[in-house]
């Protein structure tokens, strides 16, 4: 019952109720934008939702997208959509503490902004990377062109 | 009191994966603690962008070098489900003996390491010894000790024979006969409970604000086990039994681990008993239509859950990798805090670090 519940408050918030504009997917989903994600979260916990799984970044067409995979009994995944020109999104570690990993990893592989997210250290990239946001990156993983960046 | 940091990693002298921690001493007590991931950052989500499906099995089988098998397994799933495939339910049990026989491997593994990391040399020796016998199993059903490419989108690749089937229920009690002896050792040995008693500290307050999963969680008291809770491949059809405790310390963690281990034997042999006739793999269109898919499953320790994004071609478009150990490195600084130095490889090797799988 609680995914139930949450479920149904955050469809008041959120930007779309039609199913058909969401992608095909296996559990619950909800398309937010980026101001709503704390309101979101707040829903989930008062809902007793309380495992964040992980934070995936889809980055399709100069657009990004994060994926809040959210389980209690069965999945809710919250689908937060970045904004171009903005390009950042509220820290939720204060909420879950549990999400700072996944909160660098999504900074460090997106080049998304984190608001009230200390990132004064690299986690997973060298501290000497000139590359940038390397799930951003268009070039063929192995192509000529990536070889000579390498160089 | 002047205080120290002392830099322990990349190269490691508790661990054989690098990982840095810089561990700030007051005299003998640890006050502070980082940590630094990243040396073995393979970029395995990107590559998996621009190989195809199929190819991708080798791929994630490598994100690990203790449960490959259960990479594979979610990974399959995740196709399979964007496939709409059912496997054959051979094929499926197959799947779930490896699962079992690689949680017993790893968990045999982990108490080697942390005997070793408190100085108990003798319980490393028979830990490891005794793992054999599951990598022997392992080996002779797949043909690889470790990584066994035995899973495909759709099922197995190879098929138990009888004479394997007989060769596992025989080997299974002496296994169980040996494991029995360590938990005893666990429980009762002196000097074992001196070094891991009371230590590494987690509530299950925390284990909550933190997203652990698995032994850690389940040693705090948080009964969370996917195979029963959320069951993937053909797990609904068994019982499984949840260890918890209520301790939250590395002792409680040892416990957990070999009842766990002991739990898994016995799964082991009722998959082997009520193995089904039939095929075991289907076969699978190579093209793969257009959506996403959360597939989940329990490693050896925790959830595992891979999300894949298909644009209904042979490639997938986003496969996002997420292993159990990523959060409970988060909760490692806290364990630590307030503890001697000569207990920090103790709680270390507690949590039980995957750092290949934390990295990707």
């Amino acid at each position: 019952m609680t995914i139930c519940n949450a479920l149904c408050e955050l469809k008041n918030i959120s930007m779309t109720e039609e199913e058909d504009l969401l992608p095909s997917f296996n559990e619950n989903q909800v398309l937010l934008a980026s101001g709503q994600l704390l309101e979101a979260v707040v829903i989930l916990l008062k809902n007793d939702v309380k495992h964040l799984s992980t934070i995936t970044g889809v980055y399709q067409e100069n657009k990004l997208q994060l994926l809040y995979h959210f389980w209690q009994g069965e999945g809710i995944t919250l689908r937060v959509v970045i904004d171009v020109t903005d390009n950042q999104v509220d820290s939720i570690t204060d909420l879950i503490p549990g999400a700072l990993f996944y909160e660098r990893e999504i900074v460090e592989m997106f080049g998304v902004k984190i608001k009230g997210l200390d990132m004064a250290t690299r986690m997973f990239l060298p501290d000497n990377w000139q590359g940038g946001a390397p799930m951003r990156r268009k070039l063929e993983v192995g192509s000529e062109e990536e070889m000579q960046e390498i160089k | 009191m002047s205080r120290v940091t002392i830099p322990i990693g990349p190269q490691h002298p508790l661990l054989k994966e690098p990982v840095s921690f810089n561990i700030t001493l007051e005299g003998e007590n640890v006050i502070d603690s980082t940590l630094r991931l990243g040396y073995v950052h393979r970029g395995i989500e990107k590559l998996a962008e621009s190989r195809s499906y199929v190819k991708n099995i080798t791929l994630f089988e490598r994100v690990c070098g203790i449960c490959s098998h259960i990479h594979t397994t979610t990974y399959c799933q995740a196709v399979e489900g964007l496939l709409g495939l059912e496997i054959p339910r051979r094929g499926s049990y197959i799947r779930m003996l490896l699962c079992e026989l690689e949680r017993i491997h790893s968990h045999l593994l982990w108490l080697g390491v942390l005997a070793k990391n408190i100085g108990l040399n003798t319980v490393f020796m028979y830990a490891w010894r005794d793992r054999e016998i599951v990598l022997d199993l392992m080996e002779e059903i797949s043909g690889g000790r470790v990584s066994h490419a035995i899973n495909t989108i759709g099922g197995v690749r190879k098929d138990l024979s009888s004479t394997q089937a007989k060769k596992i229920l025989a080997d299974l009690p002496v296994l169980a006969a040996r494991v029995r002896e360590l938990l005893d050792i666990v429980n009762n040995d002196r000097s074992f409970k001196a070094r891991t008693q009371g230590i590494g500290y987690l509530s299950t307050q925390d284990v909550y604000r933190y997203c652990v999963v698995g032994p850690v969680a389940r040693a705090s008291g948080v009964g969370v086990d996917l195979r029963r809770d959320a069951p993937y491949a053909h797990y609904h059809e068994f019982d499984i039994n949840v260890i918890t405790m209520q301790e939250g310390d590395v002792w409680a963690r040892a416990i957990v681990r070999i009842l766990e281990t002991i739990e898994s034997i016995d799964l082991s042999r009722q998959i082997v008993e009520k193995l089904p006739a039939g095929d075991v793999t289907v076969r699978a269109n190579r093209k793969v239509p257009e959506g996403e898919f959360v597939s989940r499953s329990e490693a050896p320790r925790g959830e595992v859950i891979y999300f894949v994004k298909s644009d209904g071609t042979q490639t997938p478009k986003r496969v996002k990798v997420r292993t159990p150990t990523l959060t409970a490195l988060i909760t490692l600084p806290m364990q630590l805090e307030g503890l001697q130095m000569a207990d920090v490889s103790a709680v270390i090797a507690g949590v039980d670090l995957c750092i290949a799988c934390a990295d990707r």
